[in-house]
């Protein structure tokens, strides 16, 4: 008897087995499977902006998918941590993360940070938001136009003072690209964040604002945005003229991407892109965007890859400026 | 009590030492003031020149403030090491993920530390691990690690 | 607006049932974790900021300094019947406390300082409401150069008042400036002391080392013997005679002052407060030889001023976003966590959160009274609980906690190894307050230095061009140089001989 119901076991067993090995094939061609959780990685701590947007974009893809997908979040290093993360996770579509710009580039270009991964440890699935550059300066400030302010840098060299939000921001960044365009020499002074930076204005301890169009403080009435770094006018900032209207190509900001590992599917890769395309077309995403002041916009992979590849050659053109600051 | 306060000191004295050297290595000044090494030089010479004072201070003081020993008896001290082995274990969390990790670490600290009943030592260490792992999950939208390994993750650990 | 309307505002939102629900929630964990021996307001406070991420930047905020200053009230009670402080700002608690409960007057000891508490509390609430307009206007000049000036001068009062061993704070206030240097430098962005580790990139996390500091350390020292039942002084009536409120009417009055002013400045802990409103009721008292054999004022005065230290070290933090103390630095993170940066512009920007929190101090206050009298039995029941199975669960929060903070092992190792640094350095009679605080100051120090410069391309003139900063620098060096005059020297004597810990 006991030999017997020994035998029923492994025989029951090697059926579920069976049963198992048979029904793979067809797992795999089915992405997502409905009890398994995909895993978002956002690279910033829970309750910033980039961390809302992901779990947006989360929700959406839920119901989108009909599977569970949990936010995770791994902050650390400027991303770095994340990032490092998400080259390494298995590419099978079940672990993806946020890419934002200017930090998923430049962790990787600057040598000193030691970074393992690069643009081909990833495949992007799409862009989300574009927060493009501004410069701005107090609304009782002397400087009118974007020219005024250029001319008072030419005029003084390394006295008219902006502020960044860091080092190796995209605001670093973004003035770096005006000197170089212009010749002019600002006073750059890395504030932590926005918020110092904006309270060091109204404060006139500074007397350029340099920022992003979805810093909340610039569309009140105490500044005067003198130009966006985009190739169009902003529906933020209505009346608002970009740098390009007013003779200065530059086209900079920060942006937040999601993107798998390299390695994933492409039917994978395609599935969860035009998913997040799909949310991102939703009213309720839409009016959820623009009330935290977010300038959507979807980039298919293709396009992604394209806008990754050009704002990368431009940093790669910035770095050494940044290095000879040194 | 002397003989290790001493040994503390040699201590400072010798991270202050490294501070300095990995300093010196540092930019120290740049056009527009202190650089990166500015202050792990300064910090590290002043945190030598404490601790040498300390130091002295040390062996002026009399055999008489030799307050007993500095470790705990035997078993208080196998105690600490044990406890802090259990913290330390718990970096496996990431592998087996959270719950088996904690159950197990506060079955190890109920049981085998606090000598808890078999009964109480279980309930608690279920609470804190299964029932933390899903009140955090649920309600509280903080994802706890669950575990790498496939065998374990299909169980729902 | 004035502040009155802006306060009924804030009201209007910290009467929202979920925000009530919250502010009970962190006042009744509060008070549980004052009343635990071995855990203290700021790994409390880390433990649970992990509880808050789901909830709404008002919601979490009420909860966690709700927490914050009920840590204040529930430490009194392990300290009278304990003869143990439950927490830190509560030690000096214990000299008169208990010897008030080994003479049947725990009761009168416990609600007279709940009561004191409570005054201080809503005292230092009040003038954070006054204090809020004013100074957030006056914030918009603040600028890197003040701050770097005023961080300077909070250094520079932890060094001044470091008490009976100059040299061991001293000491620790480096100590905690070294790990400071820990990540990426301020000035070029590189790795520093990172050991190429990533996780140390942006310098090493403070609260996975308050946790560890603080809370596991005080564990191992526990550990040290096998876990003893502890012996609990009997309760008696609570309600106090006549003849005992006149005589904490002056406590609670200088208690309310003194930790409200203490509270405003960087790197005064609440301790720090109710020492010196021990010291001050010792010497107004017509009877200092009797303090340390039950007086009340030697309980109502230190009560009340921690409680006013709690409250009123928010106002740097809500107006300037100056985090004062450790726990206030995890509060400010926790704000930062929400998206939310305390200072000048959070009244400006989400004036429902910023007065929905302050309105909320009143409503805990309130609540604190009502856990800490009448509900006082299943408190002291909870010291009954046996301290292997208490240190256990706490232990498996700290692990929760550092975990969660960053999802990140490294920092539960981090944990670790700053128990095992606390255990060792506490042994040897180190403060450790110093050390924290100026890991928490440290940054800022560098950071403001380096932007100050940045704005005037390096010239150190612009220290002197600030009025503000030239008044912080001129009382930095009065505090440097003051020790060396000898009036100061004997005022400094008797605080050393009053009790050891003034940190």
């Amino acid at each position: 008897m006991a030999q017997y119901r020994f035998h029923s076991r492994i025989v029951g067993f090697f059926c579920v087995f069976a049963v198992f090995v048979l029904f793979l094939p067809a797992w795999a061609a089915e992405f997502p499977q409905k009890d398994k959780t995909i895993q978002l990685m956002v690279h910033w701590s829970a309750g910033g902006s980039s961390d809302t947007g992901a779990r947006l974009i989360a929700s959406g893809l839920e119901k989108e998918l009909g599977t569970s997908v949990v936010v995770v979040n791994r902050p650390g290093a400027g991303g770095q941590i994340g990032y490092t993360a998400l080259s390494q996770a298995k590419p099978d579509g079940y672990t993806i993360g946020s890419t934002n710009f200017p930090s998923a580039i430049s962790s990787y270009l600057d040598p000193n940070r030691k970074a393992t991964y690069n643009r081909q440890s990833f495949e992007l699935l799409a862009l989300h938001v574009l927060d493009p550059g501004i410069i701005a300066v107090k609304a009782d400030s002397p400087y009118k136009t974007l020219q005024d302010v250029i001319a008072a840098a030419k005029a003084a060299p390394k006295k008219l003072r902006v502020n960044t939000t860091g080092i190796q921001t995209d605001e670093h960044f973004a003035t770096l690209w005006l000197e170089q365009l212009t010749g002019a020499q600002l006073a750059r002074v890395h504030l932590k964040g926005s918020a110092p930076s904006v309270t060091a204005v109204l404060g006139g301890k500074i007397e350029v604002y340099c920022g992003n169009v979805g810093d909340p403080q610039v569309r009140g009435g105490e500044f005067r945005v003198l130009g966006i770094m985009d190739s169009e006018r902003n529906p933020f900032l209505p009346g608002v003229k970009t740098f390009e209207e007013q003779g200065y190509k530059i086209y900079f900001g920060s942006s937040r991407g999601f993107a798998a590992p390299a390695g994933t599917p492409k039917e994978v890769v395609n599935i969860l892109s035009k998913a997040i395309g799909n949310v991102t077309k939703t009213e309720d995403h839409k009016q959820k965007m623009l009330n935290m002041g977010l300038t959507l916009r979807y980039l298919d992979p293709a396009g992604y890859k394209k806008y990754w590849d050009e704002f990368e050659a431009k940093m790669r053109d910035l770095m050494p400026l940044i290095q000879k600051e040194s | 009590m002397q003989r290790v306060q001493r040994a503390a000191a040699v201590c400072f004295i010798a991270l202050s030492g490294y501070v300095c050297i990995a300093a010196i290595g540092m930019e120290y000044y740049t056009k527009l003031g202190p650089g990166p090494g500015f202050f792990p030089f300064w910090l590290g010479s002043i945190m030598g020149g404490l601790s040498i004072v300390w130091l002295i201070q040390l062996f002026r003081q009399s055999e008489k403030s030799n307050e007993g020993r500095f470790l705990p008896e035997k078993k208080g001290v196998i105690q600490i090491v044990l406890i802090l082995a259990a913290l330390a274990a718990t970096a496996v969390m990431s592998v087996i993920g959270f719950q088996l990790t904690m159950f197990l670490f506060m079955v190890f600290l109920l049981r085998v530390l606090g000598r808890s009943s078999v009964w109480t030592t279980l309930s608690i260490a279920l609470v804190c691990s299964v029932g933390v792992f899903h009140l955090f999950g649920r309600y509280l939208d903080v994802q706890l690690p669950a575990s790498s390994l496939s065998m374990l993750a299909a169980l729902g650990l | 607006m004035d502040a009155f309307s802006n306060l009924m505002m804030g009201f209007s939102v910290a009467l929202l049932p979920q925000h009530l629900m919250l502010a009970f929630v962190g006042s009744l964990l509060g008070t549980l974790i004052g009343v635990l021996p071995g855990i203290g307001p700021a790994a409390g406070t880390a433990m649970l900021i992990p509880l808050t991420f789901s909830m709404g930047p008002t919601g979490a905020i009420i909860l966690l300094t709700a927490l914050f200053y009920g840590t204040q009230y529930g430490g009194t009670i392990t300290s009278v019947l304990l003869n143990v402080p439950g927490e830190a700002a509560s030690a000096i608690t214990c000299l008169d406390g208990y010897a008030m409960a080994k003479q049947g007057r725990a009761g009168v000891a416990l609600s007279m300082a709940a009561i004191g508490s409570f005054i201080g509390g809503t005292f230092a609430a009040l003038c954070l409401v006054l204090a809020a307009g004013p100074l957030t206007r006056l914030a918009l000049q603040f600028g890197p150069v003040e701050f770097f000036t005023l961080v300077l001068l909070g250094i520079s009062l932890l060094m001044g008042l470091a008490g009976k061993s100059m040299i061991k704070a001293l000491m620790m206030g480096v100590f905690g400036l070294l790990l400071a240097m820990i990540g990426m430098d301020p000035v070029r962005g590189l790795p520093r002391f990172t050991f190429g580790t990533m996780e140390l990139m942006d310098g090493i996390s403070f609260v996975p080392v308050i946790m560890g500091l603080f809370g596991v350390g005080e564990i191992l020292l526990n550990a040290e013997k096998p876990f003893a039942q502890m012996v609990l002084a009997k309760m008696s009536t609570l309600i106090p005679n006549r003849q005992e409120m006149r005589d904490s009417l002056g406590p609670v009055v200088r208690g309310s002052l003194i930790g409200t002013l203490l509270g405003l400045v960087p790197g005064m802990t609440n301790s720090a407060s109710s020492f010196l409103s021990y010291i001050a009721e010792k010497k107004s008292s017509n009877y200092p030889e009797r303090f340390g054999t039950g007086m009340l004022a030697g309980v109502v005065g230190p009560e009340t001023a921690n409680n006013a230290h709690a409250n009123g070290a928010l106002i740097p933090l809500f107006t300037l976003g100056i985090p004062a103390s450790p726990t206030v630095a995890i509060i400010m993170g926790a704000f930062m966590m929400h998206g939310l940066i305390p200072g000048p512009l959070l009244f400006k920007d989400h004036p429902g959160i910023a007065w929905g929190v302050i309105a909320s101090f009143y409503i805990g206050n309130v609540m604190l009274v009502i856990l800490n009298l009448p509900l006082i039995g299943i408190w002291v029941k909870l010291l009954k609980i046996p301290y292997g199975i208490l240190s256990a669960i706490i232990l498996s929060f700290t692990v929760l906690g550092a975990y969660s903070i960053n999802n990140s092992v490294f920092d539960v190792l981090v944990m670790t190894l700053f128990g095992v640094i606390g255990y060792l350095l506490r042994k040897m009679d180190f403060p450790l307050a110093p050390a924290v605080l100026t890991l928490i100051l440290g940054p800022m120090m560098e950071s403001s230095l380096r932007t100050s410069l940045e704005m005037s391309q390096g010239s150190f003139g612009i220290f002197l061009e600030s009025p503000v900063a030239v008044v912080f620098l001129v009382l930095t060096a009065v505090i440097l140089i003051a020790p060396s005059f000898s009036f100061f020297r004997k005022k400094k004597q008797s605080l050393a001989a009053g009790e050891e810990d003034l940190l």
